[in-house]
């Protein structure tokens, strides 16, 4: 490898150095992705030693497997699919995992909303309040799995829609059409959890 | 333009993918409908507190330490 620094230097030269044996190109990708492999780990599972027992296991993997990487410019999208792999099977072992399947026609029905009250003028202080999080946090865990994994590598991770489609093998509409819906779904919890600030003070107490 | 095609825009509209032609019409429509246009702003607020709750975590510095460790022992060990 010449002579430029290793945080300068694209991910497809380091994969490339790691196959070649460059222990210090592994270390580079180590520091690179370890909070992003963690991040994602721990934002699927919800557990922080699970995420990290998972981060330790997709570098494993990584040493392991990276000689079948066949194009190494997909190595970041192949990192985040061992990852989410991996976080399934923490998931599926925890018994947590269930994989509820949404047919396409179901993707493209929008679930029944309440148009009626704009929460959006809402002050700061109520919307970004420890209860709405929580009622937030709740409805992303309840979201069926093809809906919350996209959701939560989109609005809370902040992946492209390019980066997640290559991450879970599905073509980019179909990305769209989950995350869509996922976030419908979430803005309807969000809608009935606010709803309550839409009367004026001591009506309906 | 029909109140469900509006929706279904709505993260081209917010990711900037549409065309001016569209993006005018949408903005006609959020003027004239009050039902989408509550619907485009809490749709919008949504994301944004999604984003919102993403707690800023990190693996501990021993256990990256233990790993790095690990790793470099197995990569050498081929």
């Amino acid at each position: 490898m010449g002579k430029k620094k290793k945080d300068q230097l694209s991910d497809t030269v380091l994969v490339g150095a790691i196959k070649n044996g460059d222990a210090s190109a592994l270390e580079e990708i180590v520091r690179r992705y370890s909070n992003k492999v963690y991040n994602l780990a721990f934002h699927l599972t919800r557990n922080a030693s699970a995420a990290e027992e998972i981060m330790q296991d997709v570098f494993l993997t990584v040493i392991a497997k990276i000689g079948t990487l066949t194009n190494d410019a997909f190595f970041s999208t192949w990192l985040y699919r061992v990852t989410t792999n991996a976080s399934y099977g923490f998931l599926r072992k925890e018994k947590k995992f269930t994989e509820q399947t949404v047919s396409d026609e179901e993707m493209d029905q929008e679930p029944a909303t309440d148009y009626e009250y704009d929460w959006s003028t809402l002050p700061d202080d109520i919307l970004l309040s420890e209860e709405s999080r929580t009622i937030l946090q709740g409805s992303i865990d309840s979201l069926p799995e093809s809906m919350r994994t996209v959701v939560i590598m989109k609005d809370v991770e902040g992946f492209s829609n390019e980066e997640i489609a290559q991450t879970l093998g599905l073509s980019v509409p179909a990305v769209k059409s989950r995350l869509h819906r996922g976030r419908l779904i979430l803005r309807d919890a969000l809608s009935g959890y606010f709803r309550k600030y839409s009367q004026p003070e001591g009506v309906g107490a | 333009m029909k109140c469900i095609i509006c929706s279904s825009l709505f993260q081209d509209y917010l990711d900037n993918t549409l065309s001016q032609d569209i993006m005018d019409e949408l903005d006609h429509h959020f003027r004239i409908c009050e039902k989408c246009c509550t619907c485009f702003k809490t749709y919008s607020l949504t994301i944004r507190l999604s984003r919102s709750i993403e707690q800023p975590c990190c693996p501990r510095p021993e256990t990256i330490e233990k790993m790095r460790t690990l790793l470099i022992q197995r990569f050498l060990g081929r």
